[in-house]
């Protein structure tokens, strides 16, 4: 078979090959990812998919993706080829047949495995070097993530195939097939009957203590788990036992559990800092700068394992022996949804003292043990003050506080928003602060890219790449450890990195003869030299996350407390784990990249069920403030329920939001919004409304009007699957969408009110409830988006009982009028009207009629308002007791007078004069102002002036803007007939101050406005402000 | 400035005051809005009339109010209360 020149591997770490050379993957994991997933899926994607696959929150993920793109091209393209191929609208890379492992792999298998001979199965078995793009994992991107997690599946089975077939075909060889047998077991440990095969083998081989090993192991997994060994595992086990009983005595032991290093391993590493010293020199020399008054920015960059952390704790030693304030903490990678994890691990670790005297209800949102947060604090601005005021009070000279944040790059926005705003604060302050952060990674961080951007804008900031050791002081390192090690190999294959070098020397140390070549392959040989209880709590905790609370741990490992601290000792004896300098009771891996082996290592099935168990576990917590629903949403989707993943994303979410952490309440909302479609209504409905409200908090719609449609259909769903209260929730969504003005909590509640005063009645008396709740806030023209949710549900409700109700078309209309769609109100009116004609109701057939003539006044159609007028005065007659009669007959009146009859000045006098004694002040209001309009047109000033001053005077009263408005824009215009430049002004300045008033009144307020050569300045109503 | 206004009801049951109190108390929400307060209420002893007062901003306004909460009503008028000396 010919050989490609561009090799790509999938099974197992990525790795890219030209010429059979590995070269160097870009550091970026998300362009990793995204070579991986155009190398697998082999066919052109469009850009907008890719873009919401890997950067689906980031504010140019076009821009992010071609610079993704212009690093995997080096790696594919040669002169002879160009494999990627990119246009305007898609992406393709274009591998050969051969190109990719995968591929190859499964070409050979499609025909079944039992056509190819055992020679040729096992070179295909070692073509799998690990699990499919191990260690590539996003977890913040679900859809990459499920992506994967389908091609693991597929791969491993491929692979289990392979194996068993192998298994069978050797069994008579038990040496031989032992290998094969135990791989199969790794790839997949819950397969009993891989494992009882492997238990017979290792039997037949006469290796019975490893037997029972392996029978002890599964079964303690499966009891983790909470399940019981069945069929294949036990008869394997009884087989095997019964022979056992006879023939123990002469088994030896085969597993060797290599003693315990005799001095603590990690001490001995923890004591050594070699080399570095001149960066030492440059920090401890910015702490001194700092402590002479000014704020320092200092980015210590550099790969992974190189030894910045080592360098960060040296600092941070030296400030405390100075006894300057420490707010040190670390940014990981599982918690980018978890907002400002790194300023709460900094706070928390701060002594007692130093919080006493805090703003503590400002600090409540980030540390609910402070108490309560009163309403007051609901402000990020406050939030953010108190921590700046916290560190201005410890900031003093020669005692500079030190702010130390590692792994920058796995930092949330929140904390990056803080993290700018304590620096623009803290200028002239003794504050240093010092970031580390893996350079490679830090581009896929947009947060926190754009805050080092903007200090060195400023030019707040020094940078330093942290280089590799050299040959001399790997060599001193080596000589340090009093390690066997050869230091020239040593530094060869570490190429200078720190972590591993260190590895390698302490390997050699144990077992002074050949070093194993990979970080992996070393921790992977102190994983099988633990105790079994060990190994557990290992992973266990790895699955836990980088970070750990032991008191979590304890409830998942089934150890009593003696033998888990026994193994919590033995791994940190191992350099594996340390008790958490950051955190109190928590734990930590000795080094990220460890944790990434040991979590790697872990299978994916087991994986996924060892997630499964923590969200169960996590999921009955109670958990007021919404910490826990960080960890759950996590667990849960890893584990893929997503049923829990997304009520855990809304509680986040919500979580989020009051901690004013937008971006990471949006991306909760994201993921739980990809969670929810596959679960079954209502559940779906319920969780997708909840989660667009978080959502929408968050993320203002980048199109308003058609989020609004797609929300409503939601909503009416959710009646439809008898969810009222999540169909309220909707409607209330859809009207915050439509006017965007008061704060959506308080609309629901208040909803939630109106709602109560229709309880206990049918449906039908429900909707008009509602309905009318909702009538009356529009015409007291107050919190209209709470009006528009009340009367769509309405509307919503009485669509589905087939029953229409005067109360909706009305409400409806008004609502219409109110943003100024004249003709739409119109429309609506007309139902409301015919809707009472037909119920025989007069009153609200003369309410609909009323509004009728308003909209024909205000569209200045006079035929079409006398005829309306006319009926209103007709029906307003038959009305007893009331304003009806004196307004109908002013309204008659009133179209008359407008068509130049002026001999009904006196009817209409007469009828103002009926409606001032039964005391209708609106209807009133609404008379004179026309009546002032038709007077000042007509020049007969004095009179259009008492007239619209007594509406103004009612509005007042009132308290409704739209009729106040109307009334000044007719005395403005009656000052500019008069040319009276202060009474001008006075009105001018008397309308810019309301507020709220509706969108037709505003059109005549301009026209009368720029007329007068004024205008509405700064201050524009909230309806002219959308 | 809020006007005093007087309800007057009449029924051709003998109501109980709890009935009206609390159909009242369910549109307590919708009087809120409006900015009508209860004042107090005169019945007569056959239970048949009965006289409320509000404040609020206009009559008409509690006219709204009463039609809203399905209240029967007579007259609704707004009064100035007169004190003797």
């Amino acid at each position: 078979m010919s050989v490609a020149p561009v090799q790509v591997q999938v099974l197992g770490p990525l790795a890219v090959l030209r010429s059979g050379e590995a070269v160097r993957l870009p550091q970026s994991k998300k362009t990793r990812a995204l070579l991986a997933y155009l190398a697998i899926t082999a066919r052109a994607h469009r850009r907008d998919r890719l873009c919401s696959l890997l950067w689906d929150v980031a504010d140019d993920p076009r821009g992010a993706l071609r610079w993704s793109l212009s690093k995997i091209r080096p790696l594919v393209d040669s002169d002879a080829k160009h494999c990627l191929l990119a246009d305007r609208e898609s992406v393709q890379l274009d591998l050969d047949d051969t190109s990719l492992d995968w591929r190859s792999v499964r070409r050979e298998l499609a025909s079944g495995v039992a056509a190819i001979p055992s020679g040729r199965l096992s070179e295909l078995a070692s073509v799998f070097r690990g699990e499919l793009l191990e260690g590539l994992d996003l977890l913040d991107f679900d859809e990459f993530t499920a992506w994967c997690a389908a091609e693991r599946e597929h791969a491993r089975k491929l692979h289990g195939q392979i194996l068993h077939t192998l298994v069978e075909r050797l069994e008579e060889t038990p040496t031989k097939a032992l290998p094969h047998a135990r791989e199969l077991v790794r790839i997949d440990p819950l397969n009993e009957e891989a494992r009882g095969q492997l238990i017979r083998l290792l039997a037949s081989a006469g290796r019975r203590n490893e037997a029972q090993a392996q029978y002890e192991s599964a079964a303690r997994m499966l009891k983790e788990l909470g399940a019981a060994p069945t069929g294949p595992l036990l008869t394997a086990w009884r087989e095997v036992d019964s022979t056992v009983a006879t023939v123990r005595e002469d088994a030896a032991p085969v597993l060797e559990r290599a003693p315990a290093p005799e001095a603590s391993l990690k001490q001995r590493g923890k004591r050594l800092l070699v080399g570095r010293q001149g960066e030492r020199a440059r920090l401890l020399s910015l702490l001194d700068d700092a402590a002479r008054g000014s704020l320092e920015i200092f980015l210590l960059k550099g790969e992974s394992g190189v030894g910045k952390t080592r360098l960060l704790s040296e600092l941070s030693h030296e400030a405390r022996r100075r006894g300057c304030t420490v707010f040190e903490a670390a940014a990981y990678e599982a918690e980018a949804g978890r907002p400002y994890g790194p300023w709460i691990d900094a706070l928390r670790r701060l002594p007692a003292e130093v919080i006493a005297d805090a703003d503590r209800p400002a600090l409540a949102p980030l540390l609910p043990e402070l108490g309560e947060a009163d309403d007051d604090a609901q402000s990020r601005d406050r939030l953010f003050g108190a921590v700046v005021d916290v560190i201005a009070a410890r900031a003093a000279a020669e005692k500079p506080v030190l702010i130390l944040f590692d792994d920058l790059h796995w930092c949330d926005d929140a904390t990056a928003e803080l993290l700018h705003y304590v620096a623009r604060m803290s200028l002239t302050r003794p504050v240093l602060i010092v970031l580390g952060a893996r350079d490679g990674d830090l581009i896929d961080n947009e947060s926190a890219t754009r805050v080092l951007r903007s200090f060195r804008r400023d030019g707040l900031i020094d940078e330093h790449l942290l280089l590799p050791l050299t040959e001399q002081e790997v060599a001193a390192l080596v000589q340090d450890m009093d390690s066997a090690a050869d230091p020239a190999e040593v530094f060869a294959l570490s190429g200078g990195n720190a972590l591993l070098a260190r590895e390698l020397a302490q390997a050699a140390i144990q077992k002074g003869e050949s070093v194993p070549r990979s970080l992996k392959e070393l921790v992977g040989d102190r994983l099988t030299r633990l105790a079994p209880e060990a190994g557990d709590v290992l992973r266990w905790s790895a699955v836990l996350g980088p970070i750990f609370d032991v008191s979590r741990l304890r409830e998942l490992v089934s150890l009593e407390l003696d033998p888990l601290m026994n193994a919590l000792t033995e791994l940190e004896r191992h350099a594996l784990l340390e008790s958490s300098s950051t955190a109190t009771g928590a734990y930590a891996f000795h080094h990220t990249l460890v944790h990434q082996v040991v979590y790697s290592e872990i299978s994916e099935p087991r994986r996924k069920l060892m997630h499964l168990r923590i969200a169960r576990l996590l999921k009955d917590r109670d958990d007021p403030d919404g910490t826990i629903a960080l960890e759950l949403a996590h667990h849960a989707s890893v584990a893929g329920d997503a049923a829990m993943a997304a009520r855990a994303c809304v509680v986040a979410g919500n979580r989020c939001l009051r901690v004013f952490a937008n971006a990471e309440a949006y991306t909760h909302a994201r993921r739980g919004l990809r969670l929810v479609e596959a679960l079954p209504d209502p559940e779906r409905l319920k969780l997708r409304i909840e989660l667009e409200q978080v959502s929408l908090g968050a993320h203002w719609a980048e199109n308003p009007q058609a989020e609004a449609r797609r929300i409503e259909a939601l909503a009416e769903q959710a009646l439809d699957a008898g969810c009222a209260e999540h169909a309220r929730l909707g409607f209330t969504l859809v009207s915050y969408l439509r006017w965007h003005d008061g704060a959506m909590g308080e609309a629901h509640r208040a909803s939630l009110r109106a709602e109560f005063a229709s309880r206990g009645a049918d449906d039908q008396d429900r909707a008009i409830g509602i309905a009318e709740a909702g009538r009356c806030l529009v015409i007291l023209e107050r919190d209209l988006a709470q009006a528009e949710a009340l009367l769509l549900e309405a509307r919503a409700l009485t669509e589905r009982s087939g029953r229409s109700a005067w109360a909706v078309f009305d409400g409806v209309g008004l609502l219409r009028l109110h943003a100024g769609a004249l003709e739409e109100a119109r429309a609506a009116f007309e139902q409301a009207w015919a809707c009472a004609r037909k119920e025989g109701n007069r009153l609200q057939e003369f309410m609909a009629l009323e509004h009728l003539v308003t909209v024909c006044i205000h569209r200045r159609e006079e035929a079409k308002a006398c005829d309306y007028a006319r009926e209103l005065a007709m029906i307003g007659e038959k009305l007893r007791e009331g304003s009806e009669r004196p307004l109908g007959r002013a309204v008659l009146a009133l179209c008359r007078y407008r068509k130049d009859e002026v001999d009904y000045r006196r009817a209409l006098d007469d009828a103002l004069q009926t409606l001032r004694e039964v005391d209708a002040k609106q209807r009133l209001a609404f008379v004179l102002t026309q009546a002032a309009t038709i007077e000042s047109e007509r020049g007969e000033l004095e009179s259009a002036a008492a007239r619209a001053r007594e509406a103004v005077g009612l509005g007042q009263i009132l308290q409704q803007p739209s009729e106040t408005a109307l009334a000044r824009a007719v005395l403005l215009r009656i000052a500019r007939e008069r040319g009276d430049l202060t009474e001008m002004r006075e009105q001018a300045s008397e309308l810019a101050k309301l507020r709220g008033y509706a969108n037709h009144v505003r059109s005549v307020v301009e026209r009368e406005l720029a007329a007068s050569g004024l205008g509405l300045g700064s201050a524009p109503s909230e309806l002219g402000a959308r | 400035m809020m006007a005093r206004v007087i309800v007057e009801r009449q029924f051709d049951e003998p109501a109980e005051f709890p009935d009206i109190q609390a159909r009242e108390d369910q549109f307590a929400w919708c009087l809120e809005q409006h900015r009508v307060k209860f004042i107090r209420s005169y019945f007569s002893r056959d239970r048949r009339r009965m006289i409320c007062e509000y404040e609020a901003p206009d009559a008409e306004t509690v006219r709204e109010v009463q039609r809203t909460a399905s209240m029967p009503f007579e007259r609704i008028w707004t009064a100035e209360a007169f004190e003797w000396e």
